[in-house]
C-alpha cells in the first residue's frame, strides 16, 4: 500500500511540473513521472492481487511494457515537436507557443 | 525478513521522490534528466522489491538507457545550457497549479484506496487466466536458485498468445512514431536555397590542385 502513496505522490508533483514549467522538454519530463506513477500503481495493484490470489501478475507487467514503449513513442514524437519548435524561435519556452490562441 | 524488506521500501521510495522533486524543482534541464534516471532506477528497485523482473529491466533499459538518452541528446543539440529564467507567470497562476496538482493527488490516492482495498473476486469476463506456456525451459541440472521463478517466462507467453493484438499494435505504434518523428525533425533548406547534394566536384578539384602546390 506504501507504493500506492508513493505513485500519487509522484503523479502529484508530474502534474505540478507539468503545469508551472515553461521549458518544454523538462515538462515532458513531468509527463514521464506521470506515466512512471501509473506504471508503479499498476505492479503494485498486480502484487497485491497476486497476494490475495485475484489475479495473474503477469497482466501488470504486460501493460507496464505497453505503456513504457507508449511513453517511448510520446518522448520521440515531442523531442522530434520541440526540435522543430526550436529551429523556428530559438527557444522552447511553452509560454511563447500561443500561434494558435483564439 | 520483513523489517529488511520494509527499510528497502522505504529507500527506494524516498530515492524515487527526491528524484521526483528534484526534476521539477531544478532549473537546468540537464540536472532534470539526470535526477529523472535517479527516479526510474529506483522505481526499477520497487518493481524488484514486488517480483516484476521483466518490467523493473525494462524500465531500466529503455527508461533510463534509451529515453532519457534522447532527452539528454536533444537538450545537447538546442544547447539550452542557461538556466530557466524566472517565470513571468502570476504567483496566482503558479498557487492555482499547485491546488490543481494537490486536487489530482487526492483523486489518486482516493481511487488506489478503494480499489486496493477491494477483495471480491473479478467474474469470468473480466479476468481470463493467460494460456500458461508448456515445458520447461530452465535446465533440470540448474541449481535450484536459478530456479526461482520470474515473471519472465509467464510474461513471454501471455505476450505472444493472449497479449498478441496489443503487442502487434504497439511494435505499429513505435513504427510510426519513428517515421513521424524523423519526419518532423528534419530540417528543411530555408527557401531559396538548393538541397545539399553531396559534395561539390569543382570544390574537390580545386582542393586537389592546392595539395598539389
Amino acid at each position: 500500500m506504501a507504493t500506492l502513496w508513493l505513485a500519487a505522490g509522484l503523479f502529484g508533483i508530474g502534474a505540478f511540473g507539468v503545469l508551472i514549467k515553461r521549458n518544454a522538454i523538462t515538462l515532458l519530463m513531468c509527463v514521464e513521472l506521470m506515466l512512471n506513477a501509473a506504471n508503479l500503481a499498476f505492479i503494485t495493484f498486480a502484487a497485491r492481487g497476486a497476494d490475495i490470489g485475484l489475479l495473474d501478475p503477469t497482466h501488470g507487467t504486460l501493460i507496464v511494457l505497453f505503456i513504457i514503449a507508449a511513453a517511448a513513442a510520446e518522448a520521440a514524437v515531442g523531442l522530434a515537436i520541440f526540435l522543430k519548435i526550436f529551429y523556428d524561435k530559438s527557444n522552447v519556452d511553452v509560454d511563447g507557443m500561443e500561434a494558435l490562441r483564439g | 525478513m520483513s523489517l529488511i524488506a520494509d527499510i528497502i521500501y522505504f529507500f527506494f521510495g524516498a530515492i524515487a521522490l527526491i528524484g521526483a522533486i528534484s526534476v521539477v524543482a531544478s532549473r537546468n534541464p540537464v540536472s532534470s534528466a539526470l535526477s529523472l534516471v535517479v527516479t526510474m532506477i529506483a522505481l526499477a528497485g520497487l518493481y524488484l522489491m514486488m517480483n516484476a523482473e521483466l518490467a523493473a529491466v525494462a524500465q531500466i533499459i529503455v527508461y533510463a538507457g534509451a529515453i532519457v538518452v534522447l532527452f539528454l541528446f536533444v537538450i545537447m543539440i538546442l544547447n539550452l545550457r542557461e538556466p530557466e529564467a524566472p517565470s513571468k507567470k502570476l504567483k496566482a497562476v503558479r498557487i492555482l497549479g499547485l491546488l490543481l496538482a494537490a486536487a489530482l493527488l487526492g483523486q489518486v490516492i482516493g481511487a488506489s484506496h478503494w480499489a486496493f482495498n477491494r477483495t471480491e473476486v473479478l467474474s469470468e469476463a473480466e479476468f481470463q487466466e493467460p494460456i500458461k506456456p508448456k515445458g520447461e525451459f530452465v535446465s533440470a541440472n540448474a541449481s535450484d536458485e536459478l530456479q526461482q521463478p520470474t515473471d519472465l517466462q509467464p510474461a513471454a507467453g501471455a505476450m505472444l498468445t493472449q497479449y498478441i493484438l496489443p503487442f502487434e499494435l504497439i511494435s505499429i505504434l513505435l513504427l510510426v512514431a519513428i517515421v513521424g518523428a524523423a519526419a518532423v525533425a528534419r530540417r528543411k533548406p530555408p527557401p531559396g536555397e538548393a538541397p545539399y547534394e553531396g559534395p561539390d566536384p569543382e570544390e574537390d578539384e580545386l582542393a586537389a590542385r592546392l595539395e598539389d602546390n
